[in-house]
C-alpha cells in the first residue's frame, strides 16, 4: 500500500540550489517539482531556471549541454541554442527557427545565498518575494553551517509540526511542552514557541520566531539560549518527497573558537531533532478531520493558511 | 474464447475481491513476545499487532486517530496498551485511548480499530471481514499439535504474486496433479462442503517396496485463510497452511509440515524425503498461480475434478 498525500504540488517560491553551486560555465541538472529542470548563468551572472527537455527531440540540456557565447545553453543533441528567457536563438542548420522552439522559462531570485525558483503550476506571476535574511554575509554573524535531507513526505505535514507543542516532549524528549502563538499574514505564517530549558538547575526561557514564507521556505529567529537564525527551505521534489535544507547562522562572540564550538552543537541538536521526525513523517497518513484535544496547538490555522498554495482551491 | 472474458488486465485478474472474510494468519504466536509490537502489512492496510506486558495479544489499525502517526514506527508497548510515538496517546487493547499525557479530557473518537484476534495452534489469526461483522465460524484446534510421535513443525514463508483462492483451487483440480506433479495417476478427487469447512479427498498411487498402493489425502479449508492438509499412506504427515492477502496482489503464504516418526530413525528419512518433495511441489505451482487467470466460467471437461464444488464453497467468503 503507498501512502498518498491530498496534496498537490504546492505553489511558492522555493530552493533549488546554492548561489555557488552555479558556476558561470556550467549547467547543472535539477529534478523538482517532479519535473526536470536546468539552472545556469547567463552572461550578466543571472541565475537562470529552464525545463530541462530540449523542444525539438527531447534531450536533456543538463547532460553533455554546453554555455555558449552570450551566456547560451546549448542543447547537446543537434546544438540549439537557447536564452535565459528559454528562447531559441539558433539553430545551426537552419535560417528560420519555429516559433515553438522555447523552454520555459521559471521566475528565479537569488537571496541569502540560495537560487529561489517560484513554483505556480499555471505560471502565474508570483504573488509575494523572498525575504531578506539580514544575518546572511553579516560580519556579526558566522558563515552558514549547512545540513539537508531528502523526506519522504510533503511541505504542509512537515510545517504542521512547528506548531504542534505536544510532539517536542513526546518526540524530542524536551523538558516542558512550549506555548505556541500563530498568526497567518497572507502568505506569511508567523508562530512564536516559548519554552522552558533547564541549565543547571535554573529554569531559562528560549524562544522561537517562525516566519513562514509560503510553504517552501521560512525563517527562524532562535533567542533566549542561544542567538541563531535558521534558514529552513523544502523543496519538493515530487508530491511524495521533500529536499530539506537547513543554513544556520549564530550571533558572533568575542572567543571564535567559542562561537564556533556553539555553532556546532547547535545545529547538531536542531538536525537531531530533524532525524527524530523523520520516521513519523515517512510513516503517518494526513488525516482529514484528526481527533485532536486540549493542548494540541493551532493546527486548523496552519491547515486554512496553507490552502492557499494549492492552484486548483487558491485565490 | 467466445464467451469467455477476452482479455484479463493485471489488475483485474480475479472475478472476486482480493480480500476475503475469514480468519487469517498474521503471525506465528512466537513471532511477538510481550512487551513487543510489529508492523504489518495485509488486506491493503497498514497493522500493527502487539503483546501488552501480561501477554495479551492485540491488532490494531496503524494510524493514531490525533494527527496519523504509524503506531508501528516509534511506537511502544505501555502495560497493558499501546502508545503512539508522536504525541503519547496510549489506547488500550479494546482500542479505547486510555491517556493523553498533556490533556485532562480524552476526545471521544480517540479510538483504535481494532480486530478480533485469537491465538490457536500457534498462530495469532485475526478475522477479517470488509463488512465489519463478527466472526461467524471458528478455526478448530489441531490435535496433532498435542500428540506425542510428531516432528516440530517445519515452517516455510512465501510471498506469491497470486490470491489464495485461486491458488487453492489446485486441491480439487486432480489432472494438475499428474502434470505439475508427476504424479503415477490422476488421483481420484471428491469434494463436499460443510458450512464454512471444504474438503476434499484425493486417492494417490504409490509405488512402495511392497508394490502400488493407495495413499488418501484430506485437505480441509476453514475459510479462505486456513488450511489443514492429512497425508496418509506409508506415513502419516500432516500440513498447516495459512495464507493471508497483502496487497491487491500479493498473498502471504506459510506452510508447515509436520510427520509422524515416532522417534523411528527410518521414519524420520523418509519424513526428510517427504516435506523436500512437498517444498518442490510448491515451487513446481508458483510460475502457473503467479501468471494465470480466473475464468469465471472456465472450459472444464470429464475428468476435470470437482472445481464447481470448490467454487460454490467459496462463494460465502467473496
Amino acid at each position: 500500500m503507498t501512502r498518498e498525500f491530498p496534496f498537490p504540488l504546492p505553489t511558492g517560491w522555493f530552493h533549488v540550489a546554492y548561489a555557488e553551486e552555479l558556476s558561470a560555465d556550467g549547467i547543472r541538472p535539477l529534478h523538482y517539482f517532479d519535473r526536470d529542470l536546468i539552472a545556469f548563468r547567463d552572461a550578466a551572472g543571472r541565475a537562470r531556471v529552464l525545463d530541462a527537455h530540449c523542444p525539438h527531440l527531447g534531450a536533456h540540456l543538463g547532460h553533455g549541454g554546453e554555455i555558449v557565447e552570450g551566456g547560451r545553453v546549448r542543447c547537446p543533441f543537434h546544438h540549439w541554442e537557447f536564452d535565459g528567457d528559454g528562447m531559441c536563438t539558433r539553430v545551426p542548420y537552419a535560417e528560420k527557427i519555429p516559433p515553438k522552439a522555447r523552454l520555459r522559462s521559471w521566475p528565479v531570485e537569488e537571496k541569502n545565498g540560495c537560487v529561489y525558483v517560484y513554483f505556480d503550476e499555471p505560471g502565474r506571476e508570483p504573488g509575494f518575494v523572498v525575504p531578506e535574511v539580514a544575518e546572511h554575509d553579516s560580519p556579526e554573524w558566522t558563515r552558514p553551517i549547512r545540513r539537508d535531507w531528502v523526506v519522504r513526505s510533503c511541505a504542509q505535514e512537515m510545517a504542521e509540526n512547528s506548531v504542534d507543542p505536544a510532539h517536542f516532549r513526546s518526540v524530542h524528549r524536551t523538558a516542558g511542552v512550549p506555548q505556541v502563538k500563530a498568526w497567518a499574514e497572507g502568505p506569511v505564517f508567523r508562530a512564536n514557541l516559548d519554552y522552558p530549558v533547564t541549565i543547571d538547575d535554573a529554569v531559562q526561557h528560549g524562544s522561537i520566531d517562525i516566519y513562514a514564507h509560503g510553504l517552501g521556505m521560512g525563517v527562524s529567529y532562535f533567542r533566549g539560549i542561544v542567538e541563531t537564525v535558521v534558514l529552513v527551505s523544502g523543496t519538493p521534489i515530487d508530491t511524495g518527497r521533500v529536499h530539506h535544507r537547513l543554513g544556520f547562522f549564530v550571533k558572533k562572540t568575542d572567543s571564535e573558537e567559542l562561537t564556533q564550538r556553539v555553532a556546532e552543537a547547535f545545529s547538531s541538536e536542531i538536525s537531531r531533532q530533524f532525524d527524530e521526525d523523520i520516521p513519523i513523517w515517512e510513516n503517518k497518513i494526513y488525516h482529514e478531520r484528526p481527533v485532536l484535544s486540549e493542548g494540541d496547538g493551532p493546527i486548523g490555522e496552519i491547515r486554512r493558511w496553507a490552502r492557499q498554495f494549492y492552484a486548483a482551491d487558491g485565490e | 474464447m467466445s464467451d469467455m472474458e477476452a482479455t484479463v488486465s493485471r489488475t483485474d485478474r480475479y472475478p472476486f475481491t482480493p480480500y476475503a472474510r475469514g480468519w487469517f494468519r498474521v503471525a506465528y504466536a512466537d513471532e511477538v513476545a510481550a512487551g513487543e509490537l510489529k508492523k504489518l502489512e495485509f488486506f491493503g492496510r497498514e497493522l500493527v499487532l502487539y503483546r501488552t506486558a501480561s501477554g495479551q495479544p492485540c491488532l490494531v489499525d496503524a494510524y493514531c486517530p490525533h494527527l496519523g502517526a504509524h503506531l508501528g514506527v516509534g511506537g511502544e508497548v505501555v502495560g497493558e496498551g499501546i502508545r503512539c510515538p508522536f504525541h503519547h496517546w496510549e489506547f488500550g487493547t479494546d482500542g479505547a485511548c486510555s491517556h493523553i499525557p498533556y490533556a485532562e479530557k480524552i476526545p471521544p473518537k480517540a479510538k483504535l480499530v481494532t480486530w478480533p484476534l485469537v491465538e490457536k495452534n500457534g498462530l495469532l489469526l485475526a478475522y477479517h471481514d470488509p463488512a465489519r461483522g463478527e466472526p461467524d465460524f471458528e478455526i478448530p484446534d489441531v490435535p496433532e499439535l498435542e500428540e506425542e510421535g510428531w516432528l516440530p513443525l517445519d515452517r516455510n514463508f512465501w510471498t506469491v504474486r497470486a490470491n489464495w483462492i485461486d491458488m487453492n483451487e489446485n486441491c480439487v483440480d486432480q489432472a494438475h496433479f499428474k502434470y505439475i506433479h508427476g504424479t503415477l495417476t490422476i488421483p481420484p478427487t471428491t469434494a463436499r462442503i460443510e458450512g464454512p469447512l471444504h474438503v476434499a479427498t484425493s486417492l494417490f498411487r504409490m509405488r512402495t517396496p511392497d508394490g502400488e498402493t493407495d495413499a488418501e489425502l484430506v485437505t480441509l479449508d476453514y475459510g479462505p485463510g486456513f488450511q489443514l492438509v492429512r497425508m496418509g499412506g506409508l506415513i502419516d504427515s500432516l500440513l498447516i497452511n495459512t495464507a493471508t492477502p497483502i496487497d491487491e496482489e500479493k498473498t502471504d503464504v506459510s506452510f508447515s509440515y509436520t510427520v509422524k516418526t515416532e522417534g523411528d530413525p527410518r521414519k524420520e528419512k523418509l519424513a526428510a524425503a517427504i516435506v523436500r518433495d512437498l517444498k518442490e511441489q510448491f515451487d513446481s505451482d508458483l510460475p502457473i498461480w503467479e501468471n494465470k487467470a480466473h475464468w469465471k466460467r472456465p472450459n472444464l471437461c470429464g475428468g476435470d475434478g470437482p472445481i464447481p464444488t470448490y467454487r460454490k464453497w467459496y462463494a460465502q467468503f467473496v
